[in-house]
């Protein structure tokens, strides 16, 4: 089974910090990481070569500094990534990101299965895998818990309300939850033989694709919400009762209680 | 400027109806998969239903439903296509924008028309900051080639069945890839949407069987129960989970019992009107954005709550 995963290095968004003043992101040098859905199916990939042989090529898209995230793509046992860095792309939309993935697909040539996270942890757009199907006229499912291949695609997707179980002809997209699997930590020796294995590092040019995007951010703010932020430690049990007392009395002087 | 609208929610269904008045639309088309009923339903909120009978398509399958849709599409003239943000809504548009050579936007609150085209407001970041962006150069570039943009739940009034459109069929011949073999509906949840007061179990809960605890404090504050991802989509306990990726809640009071407070979960807690932690750890993130941040083991400081409020 040769599987193709799209791995995309995310802002960490849990350490993003906002300008107190303007409530605009801080994102330059801003600290990244392999989006956690990802991870997943980079994990997802690697268990199923591991039972049916192949092989795992993964695929990333973005500015010069995602780069960064194909140590830990080799580290965690990936055969070989592709990049396509570009400082242009850190402005790219759901559909320029969707087709340099394609057009990266294609020179890697055979593949059965793609594998993606259901929603990247910076965007959250739900839209990339769906958009590389139908770019690829494949079949896609979305939110995959649980996956099996065995000649065929058995996917248990969460879509919500319910899980649907889908079956389907190879090849085809899938993206997977947080939730599909546990995924490895790389050892040492793996991370430190990691550093040194090349990759392919694709520039637009080499795919002709123009940097052109019908999506424009024109704005990012974080809302000021202004909390009170009254701590009290009730870990001396002598205290507890008081100190909580003291909270219920303000709840019922906020009539929220 | 014609608006059409598609969501399996019922519900959402007329919340994008709503947006799209809001949008000035001169004319609202309902896109249904369906029966005659649900087309009939969708003719009461509608200038226009376009409407393809359920078994041309079969079961949802995200490629097949985006060709309906597509086919839907082009049996009319509209400008923006405004998709339900479900699971299925969110995939159906990615598709159904390649296959139209639009682009599409997910995650949506707000929109509007300017000069520039379609403009809307979105998440951004883990769900903690809001994002504006165009979407498009123009508003219309080609004929049956409409902005797709995803709308999030509970952000525009339900519309009222007040119209009486007109309801035409479109027939579909669909080529399938995919089935589906089995579809396990979920318990409902408990209606933490519009709950007063939200009382929320983390991962500082232990045991399934300790969520008794947690519910205990919740019923003596008069409020319901949630839980964090983990507990609901890892480990089960309970059908939903409160968050960015879950439900949003807005209650007057929400507090998070051994809830750690990662960007995810306070994404869907920030429009509570007071916010309560109970943590073990002083460090815990949600403390920075609780109101009362309580530093103690749960297991102690519960059922002690519990008890204060009963007497
Ligand atoms: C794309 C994406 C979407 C997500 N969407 C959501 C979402 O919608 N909702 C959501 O909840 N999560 C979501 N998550 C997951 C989120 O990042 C966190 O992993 C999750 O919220 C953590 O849940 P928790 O606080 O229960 O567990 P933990 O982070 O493990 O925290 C447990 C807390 O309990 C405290 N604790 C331990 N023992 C005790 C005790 N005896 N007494 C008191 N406190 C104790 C600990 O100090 C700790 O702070 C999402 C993640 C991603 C990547
Ligand atoms: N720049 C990128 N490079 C590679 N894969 C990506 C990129 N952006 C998104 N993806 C893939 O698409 C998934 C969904 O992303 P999104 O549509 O942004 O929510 C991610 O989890 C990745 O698997």
């Amino acid at each position: 089974m040769d599987i193709i995963v799209c791995i995309k290095q995310s802002y960490d968004v849990q350490q993003l910090k906002f300008d107190p003043k303007t409530g605009e992101p801080m994102l330059a040098g801003a600290p990244r990481k392999m989006s956690d859905m990802d991870r997943r199916a980079l994990e997802e990939a690697l268990r199923i070569k591991e039972k049916v042989g192949g092989s795992v090529k993964t695929v990333t898209v973005g500015p010069p500094e995602t780069r960064d995230v194909v140590k830990e793509i080799y580290a965690m046992g990936a055969d070989e990534a592709f990049v396509v860095a570009d400082m242009k792309l850190d402005k790219a939309d759901p559909d320029l990101t969707a087709k340099l993935i394609v057009e990266t697909i294609k020179k890697i040539g055979n593949f059965d299965l793609i594998l993606a996270g259901a929603a990247s942890t910076d965007e959250y757009s739900w839209q990339i895998p769906a958009k590389v199907a139908a770019l690829l006229n494949l079949p896609f499912f979305q939110n995959a818990v649980s996956l099996s291949v065995d000649g065929e695609l058995i996917a248990e997707c969460d879509l919500g309300d319910a899980i649907y179980k889908f079956k389907s002809s190879l090849p085809a997209v899938v993206s997977v939850s947080l939730e599909i699997n546990e995924p490895r930590i790389p050892t040492l020796s793996a991370i430190l033989k990691a550093s040194r294995k090349q990759f392919t590092d694709f520039r637009l040019e080499d795919l002709g694709v123009d940097a052109v995007t019908e999506l424009e951010v024109r704005k990012v703010v974080m809302p000021k919400v202004e909390r009170k932020n009254v701590i009290v430690d009730v870990s001396d049990p002598s205290k507890m009762e008081d100190e909580l007392a003291k909270i219920l009395d303000e709840l019922r002087k906020e009539n929220v209680l | 400027m014609e608006v059409m609208v598609y969501s399996e929610n019922e519900k959402l269904f007329k919340e994008l109806v709503s947006a799209a008045i809001h949008l000035n639309a001169s004319k609202v088309t309902a896109a249904v998969i369906g029966t005659n009923e649900d087309a009939e339903k969708a003719a009461k909120l509608t200038d226009k239903v376009l409407f393809v009978e359920a078994s041309q398509v079969g079961e949802y399958r995200p490629k097949e439903y985006a060709e309906a849709l597509f086919q839907i599409v082009k049996a009319s003239d509209p400008q923006v296509l405004l998709i339900g943000g479900t699971h299925k809504g969110n995939a159906i548009a990615a598709m159904l924008s390649v296959m139209l050579g639009e682009p599409s936007v997910t995650e949506v609150s707000d929109l509007k028309i300017t000069e520039e085209g379609l403009m809307v407001l979105r998440s951004a970041f883990g769900g903690v900051a809001v994002a504006e962006v165009r979407v498009g150069r123009k508003l219309f570039t080609k004929v049956a080639s409409p902005k797709v943009a995803c709308l999030k739940p509970g952000f525009f009034p339900p519309a009222e069945e007040e119209k009486n459109g007109s309801v035409e069929k479109v027939s579909v011949d669909i080529k399938s890839t995919a089935e589906v073999l089995e579809v396990k509906e979920k318990e409902k949840g408990v209606g933490l949407e519009d709950a007063d007061i939200v009382v929320v179990a983390g991962r500082g809960v232990k045991k399934k069987e300790d969520l008794s605890l947690v519910e205990e404090l919740a019923k003596a504050l008069g409020g319901v129960m949630g839980v964090t991802r983990p507990l609901s989509a890892d480990l089960h306990w309970m059908p939903v989970w409160v968050g960015m990726s879950g439900i949003a809640v807005k209650p007057k009071l929400y507090v998070g019992v051994g809830v750690s407070g990662q960007i995810q979960h306070v994404a869907g807690i920030r429009n509570s009107k007071v916010i309560v932690a109970i943590n073990i750890d002083q460090n815990a993130p949600i403390f920075e954005h609780a109101d009362y941040g309580i530093v103690g083991d749960l297991y102690q400081v519960v059922p002690k709550l519990v008890e204060m409020l009963k007497t």
